[in-house]
């Protein structure tokens, strides 16, 4: 997939949730099961197995619309350091806690729950502008 | 599960923690141990602000007394904690010395802007070093984002560990300068309240605070010293420094 078709898949995703209109965390859901959170990852965990370096392009669209994020910048242990480690030697079960669906009722999961208080909605790790470097360690 | 863990982050608002923990004394140390995601409100879990030379408490020390984990929170295989943990630390040191920033932004950033603002404070030695400085700066960011394109096509390999080791070593020089550059003003420390914020904040404040804060970029995501290591065994290929401790059973190590 080119950049041009992320844009596109990110507008037409737009257009179906307005971010202004929708609750943040649904909103949030509804772009981790659109494969929209972190583009890397594998489908089904928040991802469409793209290359990571097309994350800032989804993100670059998201952040024009005004869209609410998980606030990475306040997580970054457990989006940088949790979330990639759960992927690559997790369980199904572990991998399906932390995909998105860390509402109240799944806050039991081992790795939505890894995030502090506000539920690990999606997973957005990578290099990021931000001058405050998350409490990454 | 029993123990300590010195340096925390988070750990006084995190609902989990992970913990990697000797669960077999009787193989060699990289071996039998095995990685959880410990639930931080489990009874025996301490958690304590530790103040730091900043001021503030940024993290915490965390005590574990008997506490009890369900086999439902490990990750990875029983006696397999050393892997797991690290794929975690190989993208924390992407994570901490990876990031993107544009040109003359973090810590360059800061003095840059008191150099351009206070043409009074130059002097040509200064000048040198403020060059310098910014020359090695400008190299790091570019050489991140090299890595960052060979990333995109796969996973973080030992190639972060030189990224993170840069990041130190420039913050820590460059936060000096700063300090330096204000002569008397360098020595102001604005506010040395007692406080503990959830994250760091490498770039902020006055040039006093992020010259201290700096000490601990050589320490956190893996010291400078183990990053050389890593470097030089990992990356250049060169021989391995002599470990007489690899293959003897963890218990016999002598402590």
């Amino acid at each position: 997939m080119s950049a041009g078709d992320l844009r596109e898949q990110v507008r037409e995703f737009l257009a179906a949730h307005d971010p202004a209109a929708s609750d943040r965390l649904e909103f949030l859901r509804a772009r981790f099961d659109a494969g929209l959170a972190w583009v890397h990852y594998p489908a089904g965990l928040g991802g469409q197995g793209l290359s990571r370096s097309l994350q800032p392009v989804a993100d670059a669209e998201f952040a024009a619309a005004g869209a609410p994020t998980n606030r990475p910048e306040r997580n970054g242990i457990g989006l940088g350091m949790a979330a990639p480690t759960i992927l690559a030697y997790g369980s199904e079960e572990q991998k399906g806690a932390g995909s998105g669906r860390c509402g109240p009722e799944r806050r039991s999961g081992a790795s939505c729950s890894v995030s502090p208080a506000p539920a690990l909605t999606w997973p957005a790790w990578r290099p990021g502008p931000s001058p405050t470097v998350p409490s990454g360690w | 599960m029993n123990g300590q863990k010195v340096w925390t982050s988070s750990a006084h608002v995190a609902r989990r923690a992970l913990l990697v923990t000797r669960t077999d004394p009787d193989v060699p140390k990289h071996q039998g141990m095995t990685y959880f995601a410990l639930d931080m409100t489990a009874p025996g879990v301490e958690v304590r602000p530790l103040r730091q030379i900043t001021g503030e408490a940024e993290f915490n020390e965390v005590f574990l007394s008997d506490v009890r984990i369900p086999d439902a929170d490990r990750i990875g295989a029983v006696g397999e904690g050393w892997q797991v943990s690290t794929a975690t630390l190989m993208n924390e040191r992407v994570a901490i010395g990876g990031t993107a920033a544009p040109r003359e932004g973090g810590m360059i950033g800061t003095v840059a802007r008191t150099w351009r603002e206070h043409p009074e404070l130059r002097t040509p030695g200064l000048h040198d070093r403020m060059l310098r400085h910014w020359a090695d700066a400008e190299v790091a960011r570019l050489a991140g984002a090299r890595l960052r394109q060979q990333l995109a096509a796969g996973h973080p390999g030992p190639e972060g560990s030189a990224a993170k080791l840069v990041f130190a070593r420039l913050n820590q020089e460059i936060s000096e300068f700063e300090v330096e550059l204000g002569g008397a003003d360098g020595l102001r420390y604005g506010d040395w309240t007692m406080r503990r914020p959830t994250g760091a904040d490498f770039f902020g404040r006055d040039p006093g605070y992020r010259m201290l804060r700096a000490k601990g970029n050589s320490i956190e995501g893996g010291t400078s010293e183990i990053l050389r290591n890593i470097i030089a065994e990992r990356v250049l290929g060169l021989p391995p420094e002599i470990r007489v401790d690899k293959d003897v059973p963890w218990k016999d190590l002598p402590r």
